[in-house]
């Protein structure tokens, strides 16, 4: 595997530095869209590889570390290019390669016409380039730089557009949210070096396993807690979720790849990457349990009074990865990845529908001004409905074995208040994503017929959709759940991967035996919430055409209840008076300022005085250097 | 007795003394035939770094003991003869732009480094001395070679005479330890580690260090530096900033670190202070661009004596991997000097070499700002670059020997040496250009510039490329 | 009653030092060239009474019959003799007498404190030959590249010397 298996991170590099170097003078968009999906279509070939290598090997050896370079040695810190391939780095960068090749396909349609074409294309390469590298890495280090690769990345897409201003505030909120989760990110990696001598994920997950722990302790709290901070930023989780909403600014195919598929699912990878750290700190897990299912319910109520296309679509985002959360937080580990990978079908494929919606009105978002789109655009419609209906969790699609198996793990876990809240936001998301199917594809038109012409996207544009419709809807087989009493493929593939931490689980709480009928009963119940959601949508919206001003608490939620003010009034306005008052005109002037004036002031007058030693009269050279070597022998001589 | 496996353990020194004295015969006989001597000179010099990478691991004694090979040899050796083969690539261009192409050129080029080999691969004193004056005298000569300007001849007296001084010091040191050791072979000398704590001893081996120090350029030993850069034509100046001061480091480093003596911990943290505050203090107020390059050799000497003044396991590591990446820094801001410089005219002065003539050099000339400012965003010590690593594996090295303060001290001078290297930088990328001159650049020249920001950039991010060359420890 | 080498040892040892101070001190340059004529013949008459023939023979050759002579007639060839009332006027007496002075403490420091690692002194002999067999056989590579600095100093001269 070694041999080959740097390709995968190196190819998308190599799409990268081409389009940026030479994108401009070759100057063709056949070449520079066809070009860079090769590259990450090819890595997905070599993942594919890379995968059936990992299923030939017996279910114990099934982790493997491939070193490419030293990188670092200085000191006790010792970091290499180390990748760890195991099964749940090779199902992530499957999801990466495989998604992202599609929304690359889909990107070669909507981006036509650009006038950075390239360059939008080198950044997707480079984007998935930084994924990977955070996929693979085995150490924090390296995962960090994928991790600020990516978030770099997403800041340069989001204001792709850089002419519109908006554009250029949300890329900037977007780093900035972020970069208060990274100083978590980095303050637990200082923690974990200072206190465990090594920053190997490999070496810290094994120190951990040898059960020389108790539980809860303090450091291991705040470590885990640390690392959610960092997730919380780049995965969209209260109180950071701010950013992603505005970062819909930017181009749909970014909205699909980053922003919905893989970048924000990198924070509920690095929780299951250190599952054993959070089994050892349950209190922590529990943190992420409560703030994960505060974020799924408000996010989806956000939803439901959201008149913006992609904004619904980014708050349903953000309310699924709160269900990845929650199952993160009941420690099923194996089902929050299926959810992700689920969640990353059906949800690059409504990004993706929903771009090829705007591309056919002009760029217009607002679905209060759409309607009857269903005869006009067949396959968007079809592939939509498909995905909408796999998110509400409607048997067999995909989403409904993944979300189904989340609200079991939470009602034998932590029991029926946090699963009521769990169900109702299911039944949330049905609601809002009908409510955006009816309004868009159902009724009259609300849109100026004479000016707007509704019309399907090309080829390039509806095969991506029409293979991530197929996806979503039979993407879920491989994960049954046991009471069908077939074999649950995902989950033992991801087995070795938890093992160890799923066994620490049971040896201090261990796993009750439920009966099947509980888990047939709360699956029937969480089909019919979603059906009457899905049904009372359909009727209240589908030919609805006045949109009155919303009074009470719907005004709150249309205005995702005042949270970006709230921000505004307590912390963004008060840091920069402060900062405006204080930091600059006071401490950045007058002190640091002046400290550094006075500084360099200083050494600048002495240089000024010292160069006249240098007189350029060779007797007074000669004077000097004997001067010099009297003293050093007097020293040595009388020390 | 010499045997004939010495020859085949001295292949590189071989290599460039014989094509050294095959360029003298050749220019004596056929005055014209500089482009084939530049060649030979290329070839001789790519030969002796192929051969030498055959020595990693070795160890002989060769010459009756009076050189050595070994790792730390062969790896100074290699860096060294680097350092001549990209100024000489280089230097062709200039000579022709000057004027000066003559055989000689090379010839004392080539000769100069078997010198520096010589030097460093000594295991006697003897040999250190002559190889020392073979690399010195050639370089008195070099510094003279614009002969026609004053300013080069001036340089040249003066280094000729101070040299000629220091070398009385120098062979001063070296009686004093026969007086006491009773030889002049490290076999001997370090045999009996009692006659360390001598007086006597330590006074000779000072004064034998200083001597070294001279060239290496440090304080109070470096006030003819800026002098003497500054009149030598352009190209000698980088080559004698990078391979004279990597044969002079690698010759007492390894001294240095044998004998140990933490009698000379202080002297050596001291002058290494005093040097880095000199030298980057002193660049602030210079605006002659060959002067503030020259201090910042000065300064870089400083920084070199900090990691030798750890006097641990780290110190040759670190010392060897911030030489690398000094010559490339340093010598790749050289070459653009070099390339900038404008031909005399009868003018006694350089012309050109002012920081004022590179302002707007960013808009004229990008393909040679462009590197200047990689290479000096490398020697102020920004990472990803090499010289980043170099100071930092210098100033560990430091700590690991509880030389806390002069680190902290080291990396403060650094600090401030970002003033001198970001105000050319300012002026390349953030003021209107002084005048519109596209400079030429021949291809040799540019092929030396891509190798050494390719390689500032290499070793700024892979530094283990450069400790994967370390397979078995050293002593 | 010291032997008779001793006594030679002091007269020679007397002889250097005086003219060393005239050398310094003189102001006329033909006496302080004249003066170190005796220094060096006085260096020479110590390298003979420590056996070290072929050494003493080397000083009279390149220092008497070479360098100074080279220096009288660079002095005759510059100035008129009848005036030649050569001053250096660079002179900076204070770090002068500083630095003199302490070296000659590090000196005498030096001389009486260490064990030096003295040798047996030698039969009557004559080195030239052993110096001779040393040079070409154990100490090749030395005088070999010692040949090597010769030549490009040579070669330096005649560069600069050269017209064009």
């Amino acid at each position: 595997m070694e041999n080959y298996f740097y390709l995968i991170v190196i190819l998308p590099l190599a799409g990268f530095a081409v389009n940026i170097l030479f994108g401009k003078r070759i100057n063709s968009e056949k070449f520079s869209g066809i070009f860079s999906s090769l590259t990450v279509f090819i890595s997905f070939i070599i993942s594919i590889l890379a995968l059936t290598e990992i299923l030939n090997l017996p279910e114990s050896s099934r982790i493997i570390y491939i070193d490419y370079l030293e990188w670092i040695n200085a000191g006790s810190i010792s970091l290499s290019f180390r990748f760890l391939v195991d099964p749940l780095s090779v199902i992530m960068i499957l999801i990466v390669t495989g998604v992202g090749f599609l929304i690359h396909i889909y990107s070669i349609g909507y981006m036509h016409n650009d006038e950075n074409y390239h360059i939008f294309f080198a950044y997707m390469n480079l984007f998935i380039f930084a994924m990977l590298i955070l996929l693979l890495a085995d150490n924090f280090v390296l995962l960090f730089l994928g991790w600020e690769g990516v978030g770099l990345c997403s800041y340069l897409l989001i204001g792709f557009w850089y002419e519109k201003k908006f554009t250029g505030d949300a890329a900037k909120k977007a780093f900035v949210v972020n970069r208060i989760g990274d100083f978590g990110f980095m303050i637990a990696m200082f923690l974990i070096f200072i206190n465990f001598n090594t920053l190997n994920i490999s070496d810290f997950n094994g120190i951990l396993s040898t059960g020389n722990f108790n539980i809860n302790q303090p450091l291991l709290i705040t470590i885990a807690l640390l690392f959610f901070a960092g997730a919380t930023g780049k995965s969209a989780q209260i109180p950071l979720f701010v950013w992603l909403p505005d970062a819909m600014a930017g181009p749909t195919p970014v909205s699909a790849l980053i922003h919905a598929a893989t970048m924000v699912t990198a924070g509920v990878y690095l929780v299951a990457r250190n599952s054993i750290l959070y089994v050892l700190a349950p209190d922590a897990t529990f943190i992420i349990l409560m703030v994960a299912v505060l974020t799924a319910i408000i996010t989806a109520s956000i939803a439901i009074r959201q008149n913006d296309i992609k904004k619904i679509l980014a708050y349903s985002t953000i309310s699924q990865l709160g269900f990845m959360f929650i199952a993160l937080g009941n420690f099923a580990f194996a089902v929050a990845i299926f959810h992700l990978m689920t969640h990353s079908f059906f949800k690059a494929l409504l990004f993706l529908g929903s771009g090829s919606v705007i591309h056919s009105m002009n760029d217009e978002q607002d679905i209060t001004k759409m309607g009857g789109l269903k005869s006009k655009m067949k396959i968007t419609y079809l592939t939509f409905i498909i995905g909408a209906l796999a998110i509400s969790g409607i048997p067999p699609l995909s989403g409904f074995f993944s979300k189904d198996e989340i609200l079991y793990k939470t009602m034998t876990e932590y029991g029926s208040l946090i699963y009521i809240i769990a169900l109702l936001t299911a039944g949330l998301t049905a609601f809002y994503m009908f409510r955006l199917v009816a309004l868009t594809f159902n009724g009259q038109p609300r849109y100026d017929t004479e000016k707007v012409h509704p019309h399907e996207s090309p080829a390039v544009i509806t095969i991506p959709l029409i293979i991530l419709a197929a996806l979503s809807a039979i993407g879920g087989f491989i994960g049954l759940p046991h009471y069908l009493g077939l074999p649950n493929l995902f989950g033992n593939f991801l087995k070795p991967v938890f093992e160890k931490s799923l066994a620490l689980r049971n040896s201090y709480s261990p796993e009750m035996v439920h009966p099947v009928s509980l888990e047939l009963i709360l699956v029937v119940l969480s089909v019919i919430v979603a059906v009457i959601a899905i049904i009372f949508a359909y009727k209240k919206f589908s030919g609805k055409s006045e949109f009155p001003e919303s009074k009470g608490f719907a005004k709150v939620l249309e205005n995702k209840y005042y949270v970006d003010e709230f921000y505004d009034k307590t912390v963004v306005n008060p840091v920069l008076k402060s900062s405006e008052v204080f930091f600059w005109k006071i401490f950045d002037i007058k002190i640091i300022d002046g400290f550094v004036n006075l500084f360099s002031g200083t050494f600048l007058r002495l240089a000024d005085s010292w160069r006249k030693f240098q007189s350029g009269v060779i007797q007074d050279y000669t004077t000097a250097t004997v001067i010099g070597i009297v003293i050093v022998i007097l020293y040595l001589l009388f020390k | 007795m010499i045997k004939t496996i010495d020859f085949l353990n001295s292949i590189p020194l071989l290599i460039i003394s014989v094509s050294a004295v095959i360029t003298i015969l050749v220019g004596s006989f056929y005055k014209k035939s500089t482009k084939y001597v530049y060649a030979v000179t290329l070839i001789a010099l790519i030969a002796a770094i192929y051969y030498s990478f055959g020595y990693l691991d070795k160890e002989y004694l060769i010459y009756n003991n009076f050189l050595r090979v070994n790792n730390i040899t062969t790896l100074f050796s290699i860096i060294a003869l680097f350092a001549v083969l990209l100024s000489t690539l280089s230097a062709k261009a200039y000579i022709e732009k000057e004027e000066i192409n003559f055989i000689e050129f090379y010839s004392l080029v080539l000769f100069s480094t078997a010198g520096m080999l010589i030097m460093i691969q000594s295991y006697n004193l003897i040999t250190v001395f002559v190889g020392l004056e073979l690399m010195s005298i050639s370089f008195y000569i070099l510094t003279g070679f614009l002969r026609k300007r004053i300013k080069s001849n001036e340089s040249a007296l003066k280094y000729f005479l101070l040299g000629a001084f220091m070398t009385g010091f120098l062979l001063f040191g070296i009686s004093l330890i026969y007086g006491i050791t009773g030889s002049m072979s490290y076999a001997n000398i370090f045999q009996d580690t009692s006659v360390f704590k001598n007086p006597v001893f330590l006074i000779g081996s000072a004064l034998f260090m200083i001597g070294f120090f001279f060239k290496m350029g440090l304080f109070p030993f470096h006030l003819w530096v800026p002098d003497v850069y500054e009149g030598a034509p352009t190209t000698i100046t980088g080559l004698m900033s990078t391979a004279g001061k990597i044969a002079a480091v690698g010759t007492i480093t390894p001294f240095i670190v044998y004998t140990a003596s933490d009698n000379f911990r202080l002297i050596f943290s001291i002058i290494a202070l005093l040097t880095m505050l000199i030298g980057n203090v002193t660049a602030l107020a210079q605006s002659n661009i060959k002067r503030i390059l020259a201090f910042s050799s000065i300064a870089s000497a400083g920084y070199i004596l900090v990691g030798v003044a750890a006097m641990n396991d780290l110190s040759i590591k670190s010392v060897s991997f911030y030489l690398l990446a000094y010559t490339l820094m340093q010598l790749g801001a050289f070459i653009i000097v070099s390339l900038i410089e404008k031909p005399a005219e009868g003018i006694n002065e350089y012309r050109n070499v002012d920081i004022e003539d590179y302002k707007g050099l960013a808009r004229t000339n990008p393909q040679l700002a462009i590197p200047l400012t990689i290479f000096l965003f490398s020697l102020g010590g920004i990472p990803p670059l090499a010289g980043f690593w170099g100071k930092y594996y210098l100033f560990y090295a430091a700590i690991q020997s509880n030389l806390i303060w002069l680190s902290i001290s080291a990396i403060l001078f650094s600090v401030i040496s970002l003033y001198y290297y970001l105000k050319i930088v300012v002026y390349m990328w953030f003021n209107p250009p002084a005048n519109g001159d596209v400079y030429k650049i021949d291809s040799m020249p540019s092929l030396s510039i891509l190798i050494a920001a390719f390689l500032t950039f290499l070793f700024g991010i892979f530094p283990q490329y450069f400790f994967a060359l370390f397979k078995t420890p050293f002593k | 009653m010291p032997d008779i080498n001793t006594i030679l040892f002091y007269i020679f040892a007397f002889l250097i030092v005086s003219f060393s101070f005239i050398v310094v001190f003189a102001k006329n340059i033909i006496y302080s060239a004249v003066s170190l004529f005796v220094t060096l013949f006085g260096t020479a008459a110590l390298y003979i009474l420590l056996r070290a023939d072929f050494l003493a023979i080397t000083q009279v050759m390149v220092y008497i019959g070479g360098i100074l002579i080279l220096l009288i007639f660079g002095i005759m060839m510059t100035t008129r003799i009848t005036d030649s009332e050569i001053k250096t006027t660079n002179l900076s007496s204070v770090p002068a007498v500083f630095v003199s002075a302490g070296v000659f403490v590090i000196l005498i420091i030096v001389l009486l404190t260490t064990k030096w690692n003295i040798n047996p002194p030698v039969e009557n002999d004559v080195t030239v030959n052993r110096i001779g067999n040393l040079l070409l056989t154990t100490y090749l590579l030395p005088f070999e590249i010692a040949s090597v600095v010769l030549l490009i100093a040579l070669m330096g001269a005649a560069m600069y010397a050269r017209k064009k």
